[in-house]
Formats: structure tokens, sequence, C-alpha cells
């Protein structure tokens, strides 16, 4: 166990503290200005000096991210249901859905500020906007892939509709659930921090005041943060998928 | 036990045309039958129709139990396991599908399980299974809810030999022992003569009855039916048959 997580960490760590130190002694031979490409020690200072703020600020986008893709999973997952059981409401709404999913968040958000105003509660929207179509794609997918036979199975026995959803449709769809929701996942953390451009708190913020103050080092310890918030938000969802398909499907055997 | 009368039945898809073609046919309670046709003539088609999980297109099919609420048991080609499912709650499903309760639906898969001999496996999940596991697996599923007609559409084509006759050989036991109907179908001659008390050739799409042979091999079959003169006279007839049937339509 032990020897398989050091055989799988030590070379990406390695890889990037070589490149790290690489990219300093250029930055620092060609005098590249600090408000174009900061140092990485100057980075690692700021996440040092700043800790307090980055903090907060990393706290308040993973609440939002988190409260957002939570919405999408419940919201996406009922319509999902609901579309795969009503042919007609499907016919009805998906071309609308497509339609609606190439629509950019930044564009909606100034929207989303007039409705729900600054802070949070915009940031949720955003969030959960852009991270719903995945939910609703793959379950949706799933849900409607089941094994004919299986179908017919059931209903040798007269089994009920609820009895189709809940014994055979959604466990079989499950595999499909979770690839959705690895999408997804990353998805809400992004929309949350576009959301935060416009309706402020969060990384998002501090990356726009950052690059108002030209604090290029700032803007850059912020943007990692938000990039490894979106890696444990998947690293989340893997880890879930793991467990719930551990004993039966062969995606879960390969880690 | 169910007896199964078909009067004037025929059925087609858009895609291929008629599939079957006015087939009388009555199956008395308690028998085995075997249905051989060609690839594709519409076996399973027929097979779907009398679990009554396909409505022809015109005639009548009646299944009747004396008047008794009864059951279907169906088996299909492929084991058609629930892979998030272990053994014991596969073969318990159809129990909690008609709404028995949990713990009478496994005590009976259990029952079904130690019959098809999978007893002390309950608790694996299909993919630890080996092919012929799995299909005793499937077979228990059929018999749990106690049927008085049972379905098997070419259960063990994907068996190798050996797995293959020692699940003839006790489905055959299953049979003598339970009292029920079975309809089985398959593309293998052998198999359908050592199984069953009366085997129907289909012809070529359009499905007719091409032949309609007793099998009289005696009710205790076991390997040494197979060994038997009379037994590889049987097989000999229907493969003739048989090759009759498809020539008919080339
Ligand atoms: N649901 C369906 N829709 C359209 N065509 C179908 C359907 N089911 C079967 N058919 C067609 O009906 C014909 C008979 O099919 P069926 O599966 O009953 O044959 P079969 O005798 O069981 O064949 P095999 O021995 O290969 O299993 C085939 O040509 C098939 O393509
Ligand atoms: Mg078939």
């Amino acid at each position: 166990m032990i020897a398989r997580i050091v055989k799988n960490i030590v070379p990406p760590i390695g890889l990037l503290v070589i490149a790290l130190l690489l990219l300093e002694f250029v930055l620092r031979v060609a005098h590249v200005p600090e408000y174009l490409i900061p140092t990485p020690t100057s980075v690692l200072r700021v996440f040092g000096d700043d800790s307090g703020e980055l903090w907060s600020a990393f706290s308040e986008t993973s609440m939002a991210a988190g409260l957002g893709f939570l919405l999408s999973f419940i919201v996406g997952t009922l319509a999902a249901i609901a579309l795969s059981s009503w042919s007609f409401v499907r016919r009805a709404i998906l071309p609308y859905a497509v339609f609606f999913q190439t629509v950019p968040v930044i564009a909606i958000a100034p929207i989303l500020v007039i409705w729900f105003g600054f802070g949070m509660p915009t940031v949720v929207a955003s969030a959960f906007i852009v991270s719903i179509f995945p939910v609703i794609a793959s379950t949706l997918l799933g849900l409607q892939s089941t094994d004919p036979a299986l179908i017919e199975l059931f209903r040798l026995y007269s089994a009920s509709p609820m009895q189709l959803l809940v014994k055979l449709k959604l466990p079989y769809a499950m595999p499909q659930v979770f690839s959705g929701l690895r999408i997804a996942a990353g998805l809400a953390v992004i929309g949350a921090v576009v959301g935060e451009f416009i309706a402020g708190g969060g990384l998002g913020a501090v990356v726009d005041v950052a690059r108002t103050q030209q604090r290029t080092d700032k803007v850059f310890a912020a943007v990692l943060l938000s990039a490894a918030l979106g890696l444990l938000f998947v690293s989340v969802v893997n880890a879930l998928a793991w467990w719930a398909l551990r004993r039966w499907h062969a995606s879960a055997q390969t880690r | 036990m169910a007896k199964v009368t078909l009067e004037k039945v025929a059925h087609g898809f858009a895609e291929t045309g008629e599939v079957i073609c006015e087939l009388d046919l009555t199956i008395e309670p308690g028998e085995f039958v075997s249905f051989l046709g060609p690839s594709g003539c519409g076996k399973s088609t027929l097979l779907r129709i009398i679990a009554g999980l396909l409505k022809p297109e015109h005639g009548r099919i009646n299944v009747d139990a004396g008047g008794r609420k009864f059951f279907r048991g169906f088996v299909f080609q492929e084991a058609q396991l629930l892979p998030w499912r272990t053994v014991l709650e596969n073969a318990a499903l159809p129990l909690e599908l008609i709404g028995r309760p949990r713990s009478e639906a496994r005590e009976k898969a259990r029952m079904a399980l130690a019959k098809v001999g999978l007893g002390d496996s309950l608790e694996k999940y299909p993919k630890q299974l080996s092919g012929g596991m799995k299909m005793r697996v499937s077979v228990a599923r059929a018999l749990v809810a106690e049927p008085s007609l049972l379905l098997l559409d070419e259960p063990f084509s994907a068996l190798d030999e050996m797995a293959r006759e020692l699940l003839q050989e006790e489905l055959r036991r299953l049979w003598e022992n339970l009292g029920m109907t079975v309809v089985f179908v398959t593309h293998s001659v052998a198999e359908a003569v050592f199984l069953s008390e009366r085997t129907i050739v289909l012809s070529s799409r359009p499905a007719r009855v091409v032949c309609d042979c007793r099998i009289e091999l005696g009710r205790r079959r076991d390997e040494s039916t197979r060994r038997g003169p009379h037994y590889w006279r049987l097989v000999s007839e229907i493969s003739g048959q048989l090759r009759l049937a498809r020539e008919g339509e080339i």
C-alpha cells in the first residue's frame, strides 16, 4: 500500500520541484518583471503572508461550489428521471436544454446579480448552472441504456414503475451518473470562481482585486488554489464512485 | 402445472415481415417441450409470446394452470444477472418484485440455490462466478417463485461441453422432481432429444411446424441415456428433419 503510494506520488512531485526550480532560475537570470510572471518563491511567500485571507477565500469558494454541485446533483438527477420517464417531456424540453447549455455563464452572471444580488446566492447559482447539464445528460443516458432483457425480466413479475426505477434503472445507471458527477465537480468550481468575478467574494474576488493592484504573485496564488479546489472536488467524487461501485463494476477495479 | 394453447397465432415485425405463421399448438400440463429451428426463424419470438412478454398480432394464446394464479419463470441465453446484487439477492429478486416479505424471499432463494448446487456461494457477486455458475443462478431465480411454466431460451449455448451436459442433467432432474411445464428453445438436436418428452422442429421464417416428435426415452434420464442406440437414432432422425427445414428455404 505505502509502496504503491510512493510509486505513484514521487514521480509527479519530483517533476514539479524540478520544473519550479528551473522556472525560478530562468525568471531571475532573464530579469522578467514580477508583474508579468512572478517567481515561484514570491508566489510561495504570498501563501505565507496572506494565508488568512487566502484560506477564508478558499473556504468561501469551496462552500459556494459545494452547494452548487449538491444542488445540480439533486435537481439534475430528478430532472433526468423525469425526462427518462415521460418521453413527451423529453422531446419538448431537450432542444431548449441543449440551447441553454451553450449560453456562457460569464454572460449570465450579471443577470444572476440582478436577481440574487452581490454575494453567495449568485455564486451558488452560477456554480449550479454550469454543473447541472453534465449531470442531466449522463444520468439520462444511463437511465435509457438499461438492458432490454433485464426490463423483460422485471415485466415477467409485473414490476411497478417504481420498482423498475429503484431496483433496476438507477443502479444500472450508476457508473454513468458518476461520470457525469466527475465532470460536474470540476465545472462547479469554475462556475463559482466566474460568479465571484462579478458578484464578489471568495477566490474569484481575490484574483480580481489583486489584478487591479498589479499583485500578479497573489493572482497566481489564488489561481493555484482554485485549481487545487477543483482537484479536491474531483477526487472526492472519484472516491465516492470507487466506494459505490467497488464490488461489482469494472471501473472500480483498476485503481 | 400449466397448459399452453396457441390458436392460429401469427406475428411479424415491420423490419422482417412475418415471423410466425398461423401456429396451432397445445402443450400439456407437465410436458417438457423443446423447439428446434434454423437461426432467425422465430423461436425466441414464440417463446416471448408464450411468456406473455409479447402480444401476438393475430390469434389467441392461453396459459392455464387449473384456474389458479401462477408464475412464469424465464431463463435467457445470457444469465442476465444484476451485477450489483449478490447471488442470494439475485435469486430472491422475483419474490421481492411480487411483494413477498424480505425474509421469506431470502429463505426461498436459499432453497432454490441449494437445488442448483450453489448453496455455498450465496454472498458472491456475479463477476466472481464462472459461466456455468451464472447460469445456475439464473435457473434458481427462474424457479424461486415456484413457476407453473418454465421457459428457457438457449440457456446453455454459451457454456462448454462439460458444463452444458451437467446442467442438462440437472435441469432434467429438476423437471422430474418439481412438476412443471417446460418450454425449451435450443440449436442443438442432441440437447432437445436428451431433455424433452416432445421435440418440435420449426421451418425457416415464417416459422411453421415441420415435425412434432415424441421422445420416448423414459422418465429417468442420466448420462447413460446419451449412450443408448435409441437416443442416437432419434438424434439422427430429427437432424434430418432439421436439415429439410433449412433446405426448404434455400
Ligand atoms: N423486437 C424485434 N423487432 C424487429 N424484429 C425482430 C424483433 N425480434 C426479432 N426480430 C426478427 O424476427 C426474426 C426472428 O427472431 P427470433 O429472435 O425470434 O429468432 P430465433 O429463432 O430466436 O433466432 P436465433 O436462433 O438466432 O436466436 C429475426 O429475423 C429477427 O431479426
Ligand atoms: Mg433466439
